[in-house]
């Protein structure tokens, strides 16, 4: 909190409003209050500096004490003021940059062996999904939807689960026995995983391209 | 030792960079993060841009003898992701022991790859 936020304040000791000449007389209103060497409390010379005009109290204006606690503590409250009014977007952004960072680690997947028994070889499931989604859609008539990967086995193999929207302008045992070739040999050729099963469902139907003739273009 | 491991994440960053098909090393997550919570804006520039050792990860082997190194990259389309992930693991096991031998500090010394990414050029990889 800014040096000046209001709060409640406890009893005035004795002769707090006055000059003192020696130990400060009674207990300093907070706990840690500073004694300043005029005799002052430094709370109360730091509230006559916010509520009253510096003419009003004659001492304030000429004691070089008060004057530089309240100077000092101008600066610092001022300091305060500026870090309060900035703490909220910073921590906004700061937690903006974290959920960030952790989703984009989240986005990883889990992490996949590649095709090699000896070395200690992996690969993200999010980077092989998206090679192999590209691979189906090479086939005409067929658009990749989701593509998820799972280790099987004690050993390097990997199991490929796609659903596809496919065009209807052609028998779909075929189209499906297409899209699977084309993603054994991407994760074959392009990747290096061993593959040992891709499933295929298709789980929604493309409007038929105008453009390519009945059965899906070039085979 | 821990001068050890300083040097011997730059070296391992340095000989995976080298491998042709490796675009970047992907920073590990407590460095991310690290960099994330930088309190002043001159280090959180830094930190976007982190030394490509934020990427490896160099540990004492289970049972204390030998170094488990871990590196993590992105590659571009157009190399077979295996062939590549194995020169990696080739060229910065030999990096380090290589480095070891020179600190008259032979250990034993295992590589773990893991390819977090794979994008065309084009793509900022």
């Amino acid at each position: 909190m800014a040096l000046d936020d209001p709060h409640a304040r406890p009893t005035e000791p004795p002769g707090a409003d006055g000059p003192r000449t020696g130990p400060a007389a009674g207990i300093p209103p907070f706990p840690g209050d500073e004694v300043l060497p005029c005799g002052r409390l430094l709370s109360r010379v730091w509230e006559q500096a916010l509520d009253a005009a510096p003419a009003t109290d004659p001492h304030t204006v000429s004691c070089p004490h008060c004057r530089e606690a309240v100077e000092g503590l101008a600066t610092l409250n001022a300091a305060a003021r500026a870090l309060r009014a900035e703490a909220p977007v910073g921590l906004h952004a700061l937690a903006d940059r974290v959920m960030n960072i952790v989703s984009a680690e989240v986005r990883l997947g889990r992490l996949l062996p590649l095709a090699d028994p000896v070395r200690d070889l992996r690969i993200s499931e999010n980077a092989a999904a998206k090679v192999l989604r590209q691979a189906a859609d090479t086939v005409p008539g067929a658009t990749a939807a989701t593509c998820r990967l799972l280790p099987e086995g004690d050993g390097t193999g990997v199991r490929v689960t796609m659903t596809l929207a496919a065009a209807l302008d052609g028998p779909l045992p075929d189209r499906v026995h297409q899209v699977r070739r084309s993603v054994f040999h991407s994760a074959v050729q392009d990747l290096g995983l061993d593959v040992t099963a891709v499933d295929i469902t298709v789980v929604d139907l493309l409007e038929p391209d105008p453009l390519l003739p009945p059965g899906g273009g070039p085979s | 030792m821990t001068v050890i491991r300083t040097t011997l994440c730059g070296v391992a960053a340095e000989a995976a960079l080298a491998v042709p098909g490796v675009t970047g090393l992907q920073p590990r997550l407590s460095r991310r993060l690290a960099a994330a919570a930088a309190p002043t804006l001159t280090d959180a520039m830094l930190y976007h841009t982190p030394a490509p050792e934020a990427a490896i990860r160099a540990d004492r082997a289970p049972g204390g003898s030998g170094w488990h190194i871990e590196v993590r990259c992105n590659l571009a389309t157009g190399r077979r992701a295996l062939d590549v992930a194995q020169n990696v693991h080739d060229r910065v096991g030999a990096a380090v022991i290589s480095h070891l031998a020179a600190l008259d500090a032979v250990e034993r010394v295992t590589v773990e790859v893991t390819v977090t990414r794979i994008a065309a050029w084009h793509d900022g990889a």
